[in-house]
């Protein structure tokens, strides 16, 4: 029924489809991680590899496979963790993950929104995280891990003081909260003013370390501010916040 | 129940925008996929040729 050649081809199709997915599932799992400029210095070192053996450099190249020996040991040592976290997450990733719809998105906003001027008004602190394309993984795994759908009263639940979760920052990838109770990097930028807190120094750190959004309502003065790339914009109105996050959320 | 839950998600996301969705992620690995899967045959085809 089938000659030889088709099983030859059907085997060449199915050997370089699960290649394709083993190389994507890597790929995946590198974004958003430290572990992506690990990669860029591998790539480096495989194209100098291969340009000096066909430059017929034998010296060079003998030396960059033992270095390259080296390397994979150094890798296993550094990113010990990242390994043993991938190896655990590989099999649990939905390889088909789909953006959340634009009504969704704006459920999410106006949700936010809605969150963020009631605390705003109550003077609750809150500090809140909107992952872009860069992954959050090393914050996410800071805090307690939800999964929860937006709401604004679960918001305002997590950021009420005397509650467990309310120290730290919330996570939002999509339309869920992600993880709560998460640690973000402070920026050591000098220009910012010194009488802003921790709260807003980790909003604008984690806003340098990643494309995220990170909103802040401060604890003393009830003021909404907004990080974006490593830029603060204070005292915004719940109208100018909504303004501008369906700008940068949304496509529309 | 997984084939439920995968049923339920591939008819609403659809084809397209299963493809569309990390595309250029998903193109080069596929690129690299073959170049590596035809690097490798390479490979092995010379040391079997006599």
């Amino acid at each position: 029924m089938f000659s030889l050649a088709d099983v030859m081809a059907l085997k060449a199709i199915l050997e370089i489809f699960i290649l394709w997915f083993i190389i994507y599932s890597i790929f995946l799992f590198l974004k958003g991680t430290k572990a992506v400029y690990l990669l860029r210095g591998l790539v480096i070192i495989a194209i100098s590899f291969f340009v000096f053996q066909k430059a017929n450099l034998y010296v060079l190249s003998w030396l960059l496979t033992k270095f390259f020996a080296f390397f994979l040991i150094l890798i296993a040592i550094i990113f010990q963790p990242e390994l043993r976290a991938g190896l655990i997450r590989l099999g649990k990733r939905h390889i088909f993950y789909i953006e959340p719809k634009q009504e969704e998105i704006k459920k999410v906003i106006k949700a936010i929104v809605s969150a963020v001027g009631v605390m705003s008004k109550k003077r609750i602190g809150a500090l809140i995280a909107l992952k872009k394309e860069i992954g959050l993984r090393d914050y996410i795994q800071s805090g307690v891990i939800l999964n929860a759908e937006i709401t604004p009263e679960l918001i305002q639940n997590i950021f009420s003081p005397l509650t467990p979760l309310h120290d730290g920052g919330v996570i939002i990838d999509g339309t869920n909260i992600v993880a709560a109770g998460c640690l973000f990097p402070l920026t050591d930028n000098p220009d910012l003013e010194r009488a802003l807190g921790m709260r807003h120094r980790a909003a604008v750190g984690l806003s340098e370390a990643s494309d995220a959004m990170v909103i802040v309502t401060s604890e003393e003065r009830g003021s909404v501010s907004l990080a974006i790339n490593g830029q603060l914009t204070r005292n915004l109105s719940p109208s100018d916040l909504q303004t501008i996050l369906n700008g940068q959320l949304g496509k529309e | 129940m997984k084939i439920r839950y995968l049923k339920e998600r591939f008819r609403d996301v659809g084809f397209k925008q299963m493809v569309t969705y990390n595309f250029w992620l998903k193109l080069i690995s596929l690129g690299m996929a073959v170049i590596i899967w035809l690097y490798v045959r390479g490979v092995l085809t010379s040391g079997i040729k006599v």
